[in-house]
């Protein structure tokens, strides 16, 4: 079993984010979080993320959470 | 005033107090060990010992009194050797210093609450280390300080039949606060994992 800090999920926020000629900070606006959080986020280093943040990331960005999220070995 | 001022305003004056005791304490070993070893070196009679005697040495007691097997007494000490001397303020010098460790150590943990961070890996090792002196420490100084009692009252002491030192090496006392002590540790640093699992949900 991994520990609390090991975990193989990959977030591609950047891509999402390319192909919607969107930036960070503007995304940040739109759904209500601060550019700092997001940021933790598309570097990798949340160890969670609220379901109420993934759904609003989804509706704004247009996409489904696999969209957003990847496992990866 | 709110609970978030009111805790606040009893949290500083915990500080305050701990503070003020904290300096008090060390005055008091300041002045009280250089003092002791004056008085023993230069006094007729120089310290008495706590220590037991069977009940019966005290003589008859009245009709219906009953007394335990042994009673406790305070021995006078007449007769003291540099040695002896040396070793007994040693081990208080050495008590006393565990002492103010300790509460130095609880000064600083209640200065991380006022200052609103009581959470951290600092406080978690405080705590362990203030659980583990009451633990091991408190009946280190009992089980010494029976031990050169012992010394100097078998050597110095007048000659009493059945004189014993007692030792009360568990306390349930300091054994209950010694574990109060070491569980709050393993609080605190499971507080700390969870702060930082908070920290890092977006």
């Amino acid at each position: 079993m991994p520990s609390d800090t090991e975990h193989a999920i990959t977030v591609h926020l950047d891509d999402l984010l390319a192909e919607r000629r969107m930036t960070l900070t503007e995304l940040a606006d739109r759904i209500g979080i601060t550019v700092v959080n997001l940021s933790v986020l598309k570097n990798g280093r949340a160890r969670a993320i609220r379901f109420s943040t993934l759904s609003a990331l989804c509706q704004v960005l247009e996409c489904q959470p696999g969209d957003l999220l990847r496992f990866e070995q | 005033m709110n609970n978030t001022s009111g805790s606040r305003l009893s949290v500083t004056s915990l500080y305050l107090f701990v503070t003020v005791f904290f300096w008090l304490s060390v005055l008091g070993l300041a002045i009280g060990l250089p003092a002791g070893i004056i008085g023993t070196a230069t006094s007729d009679h120089p310290m008495s010992i706590h220590a037991t005697v069977p009940a019966k040495t005290l003589g008859d007691l009245p009709w219906r009194v009953d007394a335990p097997d042994r009673v406790a007494a305070s021995i006078p000490i007449d007769h003291l050797s540099t040695a002896q001397i040396v070793a007994f303020h040693s081990a208080i010098a050495l008590a006393g210093l565990a002492f103010l460790f300790a509460f130095w150590q609880l000064r600083q943990l209640v200065g991380s609450v006022r200052a609103g961070d009581p959470f951290s890996t600092d406080n978690v090792r405080r705590l362990r280390i203030l659980g583990g002196m009451l633990l091991i420490g408190f009946p280190v100084f009992q089980y010494v300080m029976a031990g050169l009692n012992e010394w100097i009252l078998t050597t110095g002491g007048p000659d009493l039949p059945s004189v014993r030192v007692d030792i009360d090496l568990f306390s349930i006392t300091a054994l209950f606060g010694a574990l109060c002590l070491l569980v709050l540790a393993e609080v605190f640093a499971r507080g700390i994992t969870l702060r930082e699992d908070v920290e890092a949900t977006v």
